[in-house]
Formats: C-alpha cells, structure tokens, sequence
C-alpha cells in the first residue's frame, strides 16, 4: 500500500465537479495479517484455500472491507481532503480480489452543494484489466 | 410524476421507508430521523432531483414539508407544470 504523505488542504470553495484523484495499490499478505488481526474476522472464506475454492473463489479472496480501505486517505487526504469528514459511504462490491491483485482506486466528485456545504464523490477501485472490484458512493462535509 | 410524488420519493430514499406518505404538515419534530444529516440528505435530493442549487439561508428555513413546497415554488417549481 502507498504511505503517502500527500495532504491536500481544500476548502469547499476550491472544489469542482469532475475534480479526480487516483491510487493504485498492490495487496500483499502482510496488508491481510494486520487487516485479520485488527478485525478479528477468521472467516476461512479469507484463508482457507480449499475452502474459497469449494465455494467457486479461484482461492481465498480479501476481505471486501479491507480492499475498500484506500477511500479513506484518498477521501481524507486528497479528496475533499484535510477539511473534509465523512458522512456517509455505500460500497457495493461488485467482484472478490485476491491477493498480488493491482487496484486502481478512483475518486471523482460528482455533486457540490455550498448550502450545506456538503459533496457527494463517486468511488470505483477497477483490476487492471479494467474490471470493476468495487462501486460506491461518499458524501463529506466540509469544514473549512 | 407530480411534484409531490417527486419530494416523497425524496423522502422515502433519505429515511428508508418506502411506505411513507408525506404530510404537508410533517415537520423534523415529528420524525425522529430528521436529523441534521437527514437535513442535508434531504437537501442534496432536493437539489438532485430539481435541478436547482438552495442558498444557505433557505436550508435553515426548511423545518417542515409545507416549507419545501413553498421553497419549490419559489424556484418555481410547483404541481401543474410539465414534467
């Protein structure tokens, strides 16, 4: 996973619709020990090869929660960034992602609203291939 | 679709009930979800839905649904036009 250390200190006024940012992310099995240890999730969906496999995975798949952590720092970092805090999010997650998988995460602001100072951002994390892993929706207010 | 049935559907997607009938006198004191968040999600639905971007000031004012046909209106956006 990229630490990056990029901060954006975006006031509402300085956002516009179409403003995008992007991350790509590689998952390696350390992410997933501390992912596993933190949320105490043991499902052997994760885990258990032959398990996932039985269940019609190609093998033990991430866990979707884990593979949707990288909207937190787009969102809190770049986009809306250092003023911003979530109010709401909605994932669906379209297809499982495995482990040595490259992401591309995508965070792109669809709706501004100044009365409330409030912005709604679409999100979608795509394989390589350009297959969809992961749709979703944030709406953020901004505090500044 | 009406103009009303427009603004309960809004309804009905913010607080999740898809048997909600609005109420021109249904305030946010009378629903307990109507709270602040609620507000914008009602606020951003509104602007979504009609095309129109609200002030400030008229979000403060919207307490009841009677309000957002009157702010509607303002914008002129009320029953009787083609939709």
């Amino acid at each position: 996973m990229n630490g990056s250390a990029e901060l954006a200190e975006r006031p509402f006024e300085a956002l516009t619709v179409g403003m995008t940012v992007e991350e790509d992310v590689e998952w390696n099995a350390a992410h997933l020990d501390a992912f596993r240890i933190l949320s105490g999730d043991e499902a052997p969906i994760h885990r258990d090869r032959a398990f996932a496999m039985e269940l019609g995975m190609p093998g033990p798949i991430l866990y979707g929660m884990f593979t949707a952590l990288p909207f937190s720092r787009l969102l809190g970092c770049r986009l809306p960034g250092a003023y911003s805090v979530i109010h709401s999010l909605r994932f669906d997650f379209v297809a499982p992602v495995q482990l040595q998988e490259r992401v591309r995460y995508v965070v792109s602001v669809v709706q501004l609203s100044p009365a409330t100072r409030s912005v709604v951002l679409s999100l979608l994390a795509q394989r390589w291939d350009g297959s969809v892993v992961i749709r979703g929706r944030a709406q953020c207010g901004l505090l500044r | 679709m009406t103009v009303r049935e427009r603004v309960q559907d809004i309804f009905r997607d913010v607080f999740q009930d898809p048997s909600l009938v609005l109420r021109h006198d249904l305030t946010n004191k009378d629903v307990p979800a109507w709270d602040s968040l609620n507000h914008i999600n009602l606020v951003l639905g509104i602007e979504t839905e009609f095309g129109i971007r609200l002030k400030g000031e008229e979000v403060v004012e919207l307490g009841s649904v009677g309000d957002i046909f009157t702010l509607l209106a303002r914008h002129g956006i009320q029953d009787g036009e083609a939709l």
